[in-house]
């Protein structure tokens, strides 16, 4: 423990201020069929060679009210030339409303389930709800990507994105919306794993 | 083109935090983390993804508390040797040669240098098959003078900070514009 002194300390609920987030469009249908599509910022992927993804939602959001009723969403990445329709999505229409019409969106039939994606993102990851986690006043929503597709003309043949292109949108929390930069440092897979060498050094501070 | 579902990482933009930890015997461990995202923008709660076997989870579970430090652009190979396989009794800020910053409110230490740091207490464990799910409670939060405005709004151009794209073998380092 130390006394407070030099930095600034800020309300723990401004926490999404100071990380850069992802910005997805979730498109789902209601079970009358209103078409629904929503900015999402809390959302992350379950671990790297697994298939399901973790948003997270307010209890009353017609996007959860979808997904408890149809069980299927798509998660479409937008390219930040999409903040118009992003912003649009973000307003708080009433669920008899559809977004697609709103924001102009046009709809890109899915492969494996209901809902369309929308057309002109970059990518749409086809989502089956896995499992709901329901606490008091928020709502954890696991969905099982069961079919995820790219356009070309952002990604190479590895599937790999090419950022210059796509421009993939991500936001600072109360400040813009915005898109990221190649720092020009990568690192290997293979990086992640100590060499021989190292192992056996700190295999012998155990003895 | 289709993917395999599992290479959803290689088609959004994911940020990188550096998740301090120690364990019960006192070994102080730093870990990156991208599967991480905060429950709800107005709440005060983040939620991480874990493997089943990580220092960082068991961790947690021995003394209920973790910071969240934010790097900046500038730390990428202190991120870079803390996603190294260490074996639990190697502690990772000498390895990376980082300097803890004391907490305020937990006794795990955060990183010096850092954009932020989320001191945090454990809420909850939702444990699955193959995950679990850590729910932590941000008790304390900071930022550093140095990236910040008078706001406590982050200034980008200085912070940079990190975020990560996977790819087919590696990953690359990237930074809000």
């Amino acid at each position: 423990m130390r006394s407070l002194g030099d930095d600034m300390i800020l309300d723990p609920c401004r926490r999404s201020q100071v990380l850069p987030l992802p910005v997805v469009l979730i498109s789902t249908i209601s079970k009358e069929g209103v078409r629904n599509a929503a900015p999402w910022g809390c959302v992350t992927p379950i671990l790297r060679p697994l298939d399901e993804i973790l948003i997270v939602s307010w209890i009353k959001r017609d996007t959860l009210d979808n997904i408890r009723q149809t069980g299927e969403f798509v998660v479409n990445v937008p390219s930040i030339d999409m903040v118009e329709e992003v912003t649009t999505c973000a307003k708080p229409f009433p669920p008899q409303v559809d977004e697609f019409d709103e924001a102009k969106l046009i709809p890109r039939p899915s492969t494996k389930v209901k809902p369309p994606g929308i057309e002109g993102c970059l990518s749409w990851m086809e989502c089956t709800l896995s499992e709901e986690i329901l606490r008091e006043k928020f709502s954890l929503i696991i969905g099982k990507v069961v079919h995820l597709e790219v356009d070309d003309r952002f990604f190479n043949e590895m599937g790999e994105m090419d950022l210059e292109k796509a421009k993939p949108m991500c936001m600072i929390v109360e400040q813009r919306y915005t898109y990221p930069m190649d720092s020009k440092l990568s690192q290997k897979y293979s990086e992640m794993f100590l060499k021989k060498d190292d192992l056996a050094r700190f295999e012998s501070q155990t003895k | 083109m289709i993917l395999t579902p599992s290479k959803r990482e290689q088609v959004l933009p994911l940020p990188v935090v550096l998740i301090s930890s120690i364990s019960k015997d006192g070994i102080r461990n730093v870990a990156p983390w991208s599967n991480v995202t905060p429950i709800l923008r107005l709440l005060d709660e983040v939620v991480i993804a874990s493997w089943l076997k990580r220092d960082t989870l068991e961790n947690i579970r021995q003394t209920g508390e973790f910071v969240i430090n934010v790097p900046s652009t500038e730390m990428i190979e202190a991120v870079k040797i803390c996603s190294r396989n260490y074996p639990s009794h190697v502690d990772e800020f000498e390895e990376a040669n980082l300097s803890p910053y004391p907490s305020a409110k937990i006794e795990t230490p955060g990183i010096e240098g850092c954009i932020a740091w989320m001191e945090c207490t454990f809420s909850e464990e939702i444990l699955r098959d193959k995950f679990s799910l850590v729910i932590g409670k941000v008790v304390h939060l900071e930022v550093n003078d140095s990236f910040v405005d008078l706001g406590g709004a982050m200034d980008l151009e200085k912070a940079k900070p990190l975020s990560v794209i996977l790819g087919n073998q590696s990953m690359r380092y990237i930074y809000p514009a």
